[in-house]
């Protein structure tokens, strides 16, 4: 009976001492890792929108987000969507920028990846991020050459990578179209 | 060196116990985030400070718990300082949080830091935890950035993100993938071995 009442009493102990030191952590870091998260957001954001100076974020789901980019003056001069969805491996989460007239791509940044590093980690690399700049939208893949303004060469040996950021570019687009209507 | 000494508890975590080399403790964050030697040296740190925090708590309190609970007590300490730490890496290293994404959680379940915890600071003095936590986490950064060295170097022929190899170089991609961790690792306790079976000749034939 005594033992169980000192197990009792020192588990509530060690539980009630690590509750309050994680209550004081979480208060003291949570506003910070929030202003982290929200920053790096709005600098990708600000990347892809070429002349963009101020972002505004609409959220459509919980993997789909747009911002709307707006120079100096305040006026529009595009929008950047935010989508994460399967790549090879895991999720990809990346951020595009697109025309206000949403014909055509403006850049490309991914956010979060967890491809085979040296094959299909290459998405974040910049030779190749650069094709989506100016890239006709919905786009596509190929291996080897492009032959149409809409198409990005993938990378070799990493097609299902390649194809993957098309796909969720693709599928984000069409979100954001919708949302927008 | 005698056995018990504040120096022998410190210098056995380097060598004759290594955590990683002899005990083969802890693989998981050894194998998985020894890619780059940043990244290997950020985990490095979060080991010293959960490891110190729960071998200081756990001395402190070591005669006040019933040995019956001391498993989950060990296991709230311990898995409070890497919340902590891992709360604080994302507040004010939002990059290297990123890089070494779920392993710091994962140190709750690092078997070096549950064993020190079981084997030695339930047993022993504060001051001793603490040395022996201090040196326990020195043996395991040595070896995850000299694995991370290894790794960078052949893998992406950079060190610490600095290129060091022309365009010259073809990255031995398998190198940050698991078969390079095993691989690397392996090859390190052998090496580790061999030094001390030659050791034990030299002092045989003395």
């Amino acid at each position: 009976m005594k033992l169980a009442l000192r197990m009792i009493a020192v588990l509530t102990g060690v539980g009630l001492f690590s509750g309050g030191s994680l209550a004081l952590t979480y208060n003291a870091t949570i506003n910070r890792i929030g202003e982290n998260d929200r920053r790096a957001k709005e600098v990708a954001a600000k990347e892809v929108i070429p002349g963009a100076v101020r972002v505004e974020e609409t959220v459509i789901d919980r993997s789909t987000s747009y911002f709307k980019g707006y120079d100096e003056s305040d006026s529009l001069v595009g929008y950047a969507v935010m989508n994460s969805e399967p790549g090879f491996q895991g999720n990809i989460k990346l951020i595009f920028g697109v025309t206000p007239d949403l014909k055509h791509a403006t850049g490309l940044i991914i956010l979060d990846n967890v491809e085979t590093p040296g094959l299909g980690n290459r998405i974040v690399e910049e030779p190749w991020r650069a094709q989506f700049s100016g890239l006709e939208l919905p786009c596509e893949a190929v291996k080897g050459t492009k032959s149409k303004e809409n198409q990005i060469v993938a990378i070799t040996g990493a097609t299902i990578s390649s194809k993957a950021v098309v796909r969720i570019i693709n599928n984000g687009l069409a979100e954001f179209q919708e949302a927008l209507r | 060196m005698k056995k018990g000494t504040i120096a022998y508890e410190f210098l056995k975590g380097l060598w004759a116990e290594n955590p990683v080399l002899v005990m083969v403790l802890g693989m998981c964050p050894t194998l998985a985030v020894s890619n780059t030697v940043i990244n290997g040296f950020a985990m490095s740190l979060a080991v010293l400070f959960v490891l110190s925090g729960s071998n200081l708590m756990v001395s402190i309190i070591r005669k006040i718990i019933p040995s019956q609970v001391r498993l989950p007590v060990f296991i709230i300490i311990i898995s409070t300082f890497v919340t902590i730490a891992d709360l604080f890496i994302k507040a004010q290293f939002p990059d290297i949080s990123k890089a070494l994404g779920p392993f710091v959680p994962l140190i709750i379940v690092n078997c070096i830091i549950i064993a020190r915890a079981e084997a030695f600071a339930s047993k022993r003095g504060i001051w001793p935890s603490i040395v022996d936590a201090i040196g326990m986490s020195f043996g395991f950064s040595w070896v995850l950035v000299l694995l991370g060295i290894i790794r960078e170097f052949l893998g992406f022929g950079s060190l610490g993100g600095f290129k060091l190899l022309g365009p010259w170089f073809t990255p031995w991609v398998i190198m940050l993938l698991p078969p390079g961790a095993f691989v690397s690792l392996g090859i390190l306790v052998g090496l580790k071995n061999q030094v001390m079976i030659s050791l034990g000749k030299r002092r045989r034939a003395s």
